[in-house]
């Protein structure tokens, strides 16, 4: 978190005493309470779709007329939760697709933005334009041409333009296209190789999950062929216990500190040169290192060094008065994952709901507003099951992490070392709790119920 | 029963009922105690004028009130206390042992919205903590530790039991200092805490296997919940994990959000799983 955050904090405190020694009403109570408002939310994945739900039902029980957008270029969005299973046809890839229309309450409009104007508080998508209040940007990750170390990586954005290399790490098709070359990958000396970005990318365990899966689809279905892990950080990044336990099990080779340089295709086979050596593959599947959506360069100045939004975790707002990012796009230490996403949505709903009550401009002034001593506590929980063996005797991990957020930190979210917990062992029960995990998640997010699994 | 002689016996015999209607009795007529117990032992068929003679008053105090007598108990050890009255004299006998149970504070103030422990040591038998008036305060019991949440200004007097004594704490609930529960009609703090209960626990609407979490009351949740922290250190499991995020005052708040939903979640699974709540 940045220090912008710190001070702006430490410059806030002391209005807030300021205020509530002069006795000011709290926010329920203060007579010209703000009823109306408008919020536009871009991008409508696990984060987006969360917080147009919330603010619609929330607004609602407290008798506000709020007018809530959910803009996004794509009709559908498609979970990258579950979709490992896509990949090794345990699932059929529509079961992870998700409409808005059973968002009740929220206008949904599919459209391409071209432009936001944060002085005038507009955003113009499909050539009109949508007034807000506040404006909630959620436009997940896209990709980076560098490896780990900021050197370019030859080839990789050729390959993956040409879809030779297909990262399939936002869902849908792309993930049904990645099956079609893992179907191709022949038995006795195949290998699939997958190459991990430098942290943070989103969902960590996701690319171990991902190794553990194919490695069982392929010893069940092209038995010797196998999985190579190229892994640009120092060692397992998630659930160390559990995949290095997997690896080991299922034969999938695991190369730490490895960084790409250049990537190329020829006589059938991926020639890859990275920092610990050359490698030969049949199916390379790279996941490019990645930063805030690309939506975000429409507001200069909103993106840190990094690439993502700094936020402040008490509202989501950023750098720029009015402007909220949530889910993986935003700088917390928090982990970049749909479950996740979810809960920043809800701390996000709540603040803006009383931001507009108290007709605070920024964060500053709604902490101000509301006191010190009345503002909500930001906890947010991560969560998630990953499945490990799909074949037959099916089994699955999990993972799960609190985070707080409050004064005595800076208001940057901190790990809850007590709630950190990670499966003892890889279960069948666990692979049951996956699917009522993610179905509940799905209906919490979009209000749909699926009956996958 | 006081047979002591074999003529007596022999009356006893014949007279039956007659004779038992007529001699003085106590009940219980011995008591096992701990340090700081009290009992009250009842006295029947009394004729006449009643005395009562301690053989040691500093294991336990004994007390004498028209048909009563009040025992305390002091310190380890035994006694007999000798009840007399006109026609006969019976002994009450006392055994002293081991330790009380004690609670502490005995007394404690704290603010709407926020909770704190009264701890409790040497329970005998199973331990239960009651609220006077559970508006004010509410007190939920979890392995010896009773947390007592201030749910509006007022007093309220916590009761904790064992099996052979209680315990009473007086609590202050101020209304300064801290927002409670967002301080306003809408439980918004709570319903923000509990609304990160529902990635897994629909409140409403279709979903299946993990437990359901609206229906029950605010007690049920709170103690739910806090057994789930006890656990998450011995027991490894995905909820007792999470229960750990949350500070007191935050679970009661949540809890006090969902058991506000009304009976929600008529769909809300199967709830046929309860790995999450044992």
């Amino acid at each position: 978190m940045s220090s912008f955050n710190r001070r702006d904090f430490i410059r806030v405190t002391g209005l807030g005493a300021a205020t509530a020694a002069t006795g000011l009403p709290s926010l329920v109570r203060k007579a010209d309470a703000a009823t109306t408002g408008k919020v536009v939310i871009l991008g409508g994945g696990f984060s987006g779709a969360t917080a147009a739900k919330y603010l619609v039902e929330w607004a609602s029980a407290e008798g506000m007329s709020l007018n809530v957008t959910l803009i996004d270029r794509n009709a559908t969005y498609a979970s990258p939760i579950l979709s490992n299973l896509v990949l090794v046809g345990k699932i059929p890839e529509p079961s992870l697709n998700f409409t808005y229309a059973s968002l009740s309450g929220v206008n949904f409009v599919q459209a391409e933005v071209s432009e936001i104007l944060t002085d005038q508080k507009q955003v113009i998508a499909g050539g009109r334009t949508y007034d807000y209040d506040r404006l909630i940007v959620a436009p997940g990750i896209d990709f980076l041409d560098t490896n780990g170390l900021g050197a370019p990586i030859i080839g990789l954005r050729e390959a993956i333009d040409n879809r030779s290399i297909i990262p399939a790490w936002k869902g849908g098709a792309d993930v049904t296209a990645l099956r079609q070359q893992l179907n191709g990958i022949p038995a006795g000396n195949g290998v699939f190789m997958l190459s991990i970005p430098k942290a943070p990318y989103r969902c960590p365990p996701g690319p171990y999950e991902r190794a553990c899966v194919v490695a069982d689809w392929l010893n069940q279905n092209r038995p010797g062929a196998k999985v190579i892990v190229l892994d640009a950080n120092a060692d397992i990044t998630a659930e160390k216990h559990t995949f290095s336990t997997a690896f080991s099990a299922m034969g999938v080779t695991y190369i730490p500190n490895a960084h790409l340089s250049s990537v190329s295709y020829a006589n059938n086979q991926w020639s890859v040169i990275a920092s610990t050596g050359s490698y030969v593959a049949n199916v390379l599947n790279v996941l490019p290192r990645q930063r805030a959506g690309l939506l975000l360069d429409k507001i200069p100045g909103i993106l840190n060094a990094s690439l993502f939004a700094d936020v402040h975790a008490m509202t989501y707002e950023s750098r720029i008065p009015g402007v909220h990012v949530i889910g993986d796009a935003q700088a917390t230490p928090q982990p970049k994952a749909g479950h996740v996403g979810n809960a920043e949505a809800k701390v996000c709903a709540d603040a803006i709901l009383k931001l507009i009550q108290t007709n605070s401009s920024d964060t500053a002034q709604y902490i101000a507003n509301v006191g010190e001593n009345s503002l909500p506590a930001v906890v947010t929980n991560s969560a998630c099951y990953s499945p490990i063996k799909a074949s037959t005797g099916s089994t699955a991990s999990y993972l799960t992490v609190g985070y707080r957020a409050d004064q005595s930190n800076g208001w940057v979210p901190t790990k809850i070392d007590a709630s950190l917990g990670e499966a003892p062992s890889l279960t069948g029960d666990n692979w049951k709790d996956m699917f009522d995990w993610a179905e509940n998640l799905f209906y919490d997010t979009f209000n749909v119920t699926r009956n996958i699994g | 029963m006081s047979i002591r002689t074999p003529s007596i016996l022999f009356a006893a015999l014949l007279s039956g009922l007659a004779f038992q209607a007529h001699a003085l009795s106590l009940s219980p007529s011995s008591l096992r105690m701990a340090p700081g117990d009290e009992a009250t032992v009842t006295l029947k068929k009394v004729r006449g004028s009643v005395s009562i003679q301690n053989s040691s008053p500093a294991t336990a105090e004994t007390q004498l009130s028209s048909s009563t007598i009040t025992v305390k108990a002091l310190q380890p050890g035994r006694l007999s206390v000798k009840v007399r009255d006109r026609k006969d004299s019976e002994t009450l006998r006392i055994t002293v042992s081991g330790t009380a149970m004690t609670v502490s504070p005995s007394s404690l103030s704290l603010a709407v919205g926020q909770s704190t422990n009264i701890n409790v040591a040497n329970p005998n038998g199973s331990v239960s903590a009651t609220s006077s008036n559970s508006s004010v305060a509410t007190a939920i019991l979890s392995n010896n530790v009773v947390t007592v949440q201030g749910n509006a200004a007022g007093s309220a007097t916590i009761t904790v039991r064992d099996s052979s004594t209680s315990k009473k704490v007086a609590v202050t609930v101020t209304s300064n200092g801290g927002g409670g529960g967002g301080g306003g009609a809408t439980n918004t703090q709570g319903r923000l805490l509990a609304s990160q209960c529902f990635q897994c626990h629909n409140a409403k609407g279709g979903s299946t296997g993990f437990d359901r979490i609206t229906g029950e009351s605010v007690n049920e949740i709170v103690g739910e919940m806090k057994e789930m922290q006890a656990k998450a250190a011995s027991k490894p499991e995905i909820m007792h994990s999470q229960a750990m995020i949350y500070t007191d005052a935050e679970i009661y708040a949540l809890a006090q959000y969902l058991a506000s939903l009304s009976g929600g979640g008529s769909s809300g699974g199967s709830s046929n799983n309860d790995r999450d709540d044992d």
